[in-house]
């Protein structure tokens, strides 16, 4: 314990001698003119002593086995050397006069303190922020220090296991950073299956099956504030879903072989398999365009059409005719200049009938269409498939039969359709529901659940 | 003037130069750069600049999945026990003591903390199962039950108050003292109206519920400029009063006046800029334009018999739940942002076998209806339907049990709220409780969780929609909660 104790006030008093020994390295070369004898021998004792202490401290702290056994080796002797030569140097500038008036000796000293420095330096970085932290190599660099937040989504699930395709880039990205080998903090080391098994300084990190009483799940579901919470405070936490499936795999046994399809039956990590991986906030998923004109926008608002833009920097607008019910195919033109723009439109309870529906064809990127209550009928069905990026469709009160819904159907996008009041009979919406499972047709008739 | 009132007011001319500076700038930037300037491409998840405070967001941090909210609060404290948290364990303990471990040292009110004796007392009401997953709910509620696979039901709710007043507070605006802004200011503040007729916070309360109070601090503006304060529906004949121009008046003369009437504004204005004219004048000009929007709404009588019949039979009283409830989902047909009710009667602490069938006669069905309505039309999609109230009950009876009946205390530690559309997950249930409906086991939602997820779900960042006052910032969520990504489609 004791050992341990003053061990971990080596990294605090190392900047010591670094500080001292480069110091007396410029005095003596850099201001000659300020140095004097009795000044550097005096610096030299200091850095000697503080070089000496902090290297029989390092000594001590090398027994808590935290660190890569290599460059542990390499640091220490290039430590032990150092404070040999920087306590030669300051017995040569103190006594060196009686042996030989020789400058070079000085010089060699000097030279050899100032080399062994940088070099137990370097190996001491090493030790403490990984072997790599110096690389200039970004992709190398980039994994430790700044993970990316973003894990990459799985899309052929017919091969490989949860461990290697889901949990590896999980723990990569948000453990790894000090549970590699070099590293090693509280003795745990995550980056092969073996060792996360073995555990660290608490014990097993897992107990499979048993995910509630895991310390891996513990640590992670611990008050951010409490010391012992993982990731700690500060670094980049797992994401809801990350927990989840962390928390499934253990559950589910924790073994290396469980195979990716099994994550598809588990709604919340289904995500993981999908583009949107994160899932935290809701996306378009429209491509990127050029602004919207404003000068448009605004004319548009001067004839009370609703504008909104959709999210904060995003240059796709929603636009509404809701206080704007005497609109007419006429007036609908004047949406012509930012069409591609539109995101959601609402025409509901307006004058437009099916001669309008070309201007609303040039809307190419529109994902939501409401046009309840108007005169448009499946005559607009042509045109409106020319919209591949509709998702959303409101025909509630509008002249929609049976032909024109199995046409909709096809859209490739689409996911939810409103035929309430439409001309569509309730056999028509059977057949489509049947052929096409993929798409909610509402229409006004499926809202009583059944009572079991 | 005397020296306060000169700090108030250079306080905020600081805020109109400020503003007008940035204004200015901006103008003066687009000028050298060419109004025609080709915009740069843009990426939909661009990352947002550093807000300037108190600017309202205009548009949301990223894509809402909701774009309006109806919020049924249910004041006084329904009990989850008698409506949507089956526990068959206090059916088998009935009149048995509840145990000291599952009390712990949860805070009881000062009505039951001079009684010795605590039985647990079972529901009042028998359950059985609805829906696709057989979800237990009781039979005081068929209506709700009948669209239970719509619902998201959240059955781990907690707050932090124990009474009335600063629980109804605490949940509408994140703190338990009046004086803030509530949900429904925070929303028009941030996002503005989607109806240039209507205002973007609508209030209206029912009758005929019960006597405990309700004061309008639960829909006030707080230090938002007061134009955000919910705009009251009253449950009389004339719901907006005043809205008629009186007869031998002319709407060009009525026009003309107010014309008069701003000039004159904008001239103390431009003296003093004191924010609450501007408040007038916008007031002034959404009453002006009521005048025409709101008869419309009001107007009851093109809506067909069937669907009227939905809402039940008191649909057609002004005042009612069921009434306000439709009037909701016409408000929500004009895009009005917010629409809050307020059904009181739920606080059952003597007799609670009469009273809650009295609560659920008078809101299940037109509750459901609601929803059911949303959907048809296809706006259940983007309006989040909210259901709940400011806290539960105890499991326990407030008093001794008798055969004739019981009643239950209010109760923060565990209570259910329900939520729909607006890209909450239909049909599932989230959050469990202990077999007596008493702590939460699994998946808390505390009420500044539930507010920061209100918020995510109308595409706000809670933690980045700040207004300072006095020095200090302010949000819905004060300095906590926690979007339950969970309960998100």
């Amino acid at each position: 314990m004791m050992v341990d104790f003053f061990g971990h006030f080596h990294p605090l008093l190392i900047h010591l001698p670094i500080g001292i020994l480069l110091f007396a390295v410029l005095m003596e070369y850099a201001f000659p003119q300020k140095n004097s004898v009795s000044l550097i021998r005096l610096i030299l004792f200091l850095g000697a002593i503080s070089a000496v202490l902090s290297a029989v401290l390092g000594w001590l702290l090398s027994f808590s086995g935290q660190y890569d056994a290599d460059l542990l080796q390499k640091h220490k002797w290039s430590g032990i050397c150092l404070s040999v030569i920087s306590v030669l140097l300051w017995g040569w500038k103190l006594k060196g006069q009686l042996f030989s008036n020789a400058k070079w000796i000085s010089h060699l000293l000097f030279g050899m303190m100032l080399a062994l420095l940088f070099l137990a330096g370097h190996f001491g970085g090493s030790l403490t922020h990984g072997e790599d932290f110096l690389s200039f190599n970004s992709n190398n660099s980039a994994k430790y220090k700044n993970p990316t937040t973003k894990i990459e989504p799985v899309t052929d699930t017919s091969k490989g296991s949860v461990y290697d395709k889901l949990i590896i880039p999980v723990l990569t990205v948000k453990c790894y950073t000090c549970h590699n080998a070099s590293k090693k903090k509280g003795d745990l080391v995550m980056q092969t299956y073996e060792a996360l098994l073995q555990g660290g300084k608490t014990g097993a990190a897992l107990k499979p099956g048993d995910p509630a009483h895991s310390e891996l799940i513990k640590r992670i579901l611990m008050d951010v504030m409490n010391e012992k919470h993982m990731p700690p405070r500060g670094k980049k936490q797992l994401s809801n879903q990350e927990t989840q499936l962390l928390y499934w795999w253990i559950q589910n046994g924790a073994s290396q072989n469980i195979p990716i399809s099994e994550v598809k039956k588990n709604d919340t990590l289904r995500v993981f398999l999908s583009n949107t991986n994160e899932k935290e906030i809701p996306e378009l998923h429209l491509p990127p365009i050029k602004k919207a004109d404003s000068i448009v926008l605004v004319k548009l608002q001067n004839m009370q059409w609703e504008v909104h833009t959709i999210s904060k920097g995003s240059a796709y607008i929603e636009l509404s005719a809701i206080s704007f019910p005497s609109l007419n195919n006429e007036q609908l033109k004047s949406i012509k200049g930012i069409a591609s723009n539109i995101a959601w439109l609402n025409l509901a309870n307006t004058q437009i009938n099916d001669q309008a529906i070309n201007v609303i064809g040039e809307c190419t990127h529109l994902a939501k269409l409401t046009l309840s209550n108007t005169n448009i009928s499946s005559a607009s069905v042509q045109t409106l498939k020319k919209l591949t990026a509709l998702r959303f469709l409101n025909m509630v009160e509008t002249k929609l039969d049976d032909e024109g819904l199995k046409k909709l159907c096809e859209m490739p996008e689409l996911k939810i359709i409103y035929c309430w009041k439409s001309l569509v009979t309730s056999k028509g919406v059977d057949e489509c529901r049947k052929r096409y499972p993929g798409i909610v047709i509402n229409n006004g008739d499926n809202t009583n659940a059944i009572k079991s | 003037m005397d020296e306060l009132k000169k700090l108030q007011y250079n306080a905020k001319r600081r805020d109109f130069l400020l503003g007008s500076a940035i204004g200015l700038g901006g103008i003066a930037l687009q000028g050298i750069l060419g109004c025609k300037s080709t915009p740069a491409l843009i990426n939909s998840t661009e990352s947002i600049t550093e807000e300037v405070f108190n600017q309202p967001l205009g548009s949301p941090h990223f894509m809402p999945t909701a774009k309006r909210v109806v919020y049924l609060f249910q004041s006084g404290g329904p009990s989850q026990m008698e409506l949507f948290d089956y526990k068959p364990m206090l059916y088998k303990m009935h009149g048995q003591e509840i145990p000291a471990s599952v009390v712990g040292n949860n805070r009881i009110s000062g009505m039951v903390s001079n009684q010795y004796s605590f039985p647990l007392a079972k529901p009042a009401c028998n359950f059985s199962q609805y829906g696709k997953n057989g979800t237990y709910l009781s039979e005081l509620i068929p209506h709700t039950a009948s669209i239970v696979d719509d619902l998201c039901i959240v059955k781990g709710m907690v707050t932090e108050q124990i009474n009335h007043e600063p629980a109804m507070i605490f949940t509408q605006t994140g703190n338990q003292l009046s004086g803030r802004p509530c949900i429904g200011s925070w929303l028009s503040y941030g996002l503005g109206s989607m109806n240039q007729n209507l205002p973007a916070f609508i209030v209206m309360l029912s009758k005929g519920g019960g006597d405990q109070p309700i004061s309008n601090a639960a829909w006030s503006s707080g230090f938002l400029p007061s134009y955000h304060q919910g705009v009251q529906f009253l449950s009389g004949k004339d719901p907006v009063l005043f809205l008629q121009t009186p007869d031998g008046v002319e709407r060009m003369d009525r026009r003309r006046a107010l014309d008069y009437i701003k000039q004159f504004n904008l001239l103390q204005n431009e003296k003093w800029h004191d924010p609450e004219i501007e408040s007038q004048i916008t007031q002034s000009e959404m009453a002006y334009k009521m005048q025409m929007a709101v008869p419309d709404i009001l107007d009851l009588s093109k809506e067909p018999k069937h669907i009227l019949d939905m809402y039940g039979p008191d649909v057609t009283k002004p005042g009612t739940f069921a009434h306000n409830c439709i009037m909701a989902r016409r408000l929500i047909e004009k895009d009005v942002r917010f629409v809050q009710l307020y059904h009181l009667g739920w606080d059952h602490h003597g007799s609670i076998f009469s009273g809650i069938r009295r609560a659920t006669m008078q809101t299940d069905q037109a509750s459901a209806a609601l929803v059911k309505d949303l959907k048809q039309r296809g706006l259940l999609d983007d309006t989040l339907v909210i259901w709940g109230g400011e806290f539960g009950r105890t499991s326990f009876s407030q008093g001794k049990l008798t055969p004739e009946g019981f009643g239950r205390d209010h109760h923060p530690g565990a209570y259910t709220t329900w939520m729909a559309g607006g890209g909450v997950k239909p049909g599932l249930v989230f959050g469990e409780t202990d077999d007596f409906a008493h702590n939460v086991v699994k998946d808390k939602m505390h009420v500044h969780d539930f507010q920061a997820t209100l918020l995510h779900m109308l595409g706000i960042d809670h933690e980045r929609f700040i207004y300072k006052n006095q020095g200090r910032r302010y949000r819905l969520t004060d300095v906590s909660g926690k979007v339950i990504q969970n309960i998100l489609a």
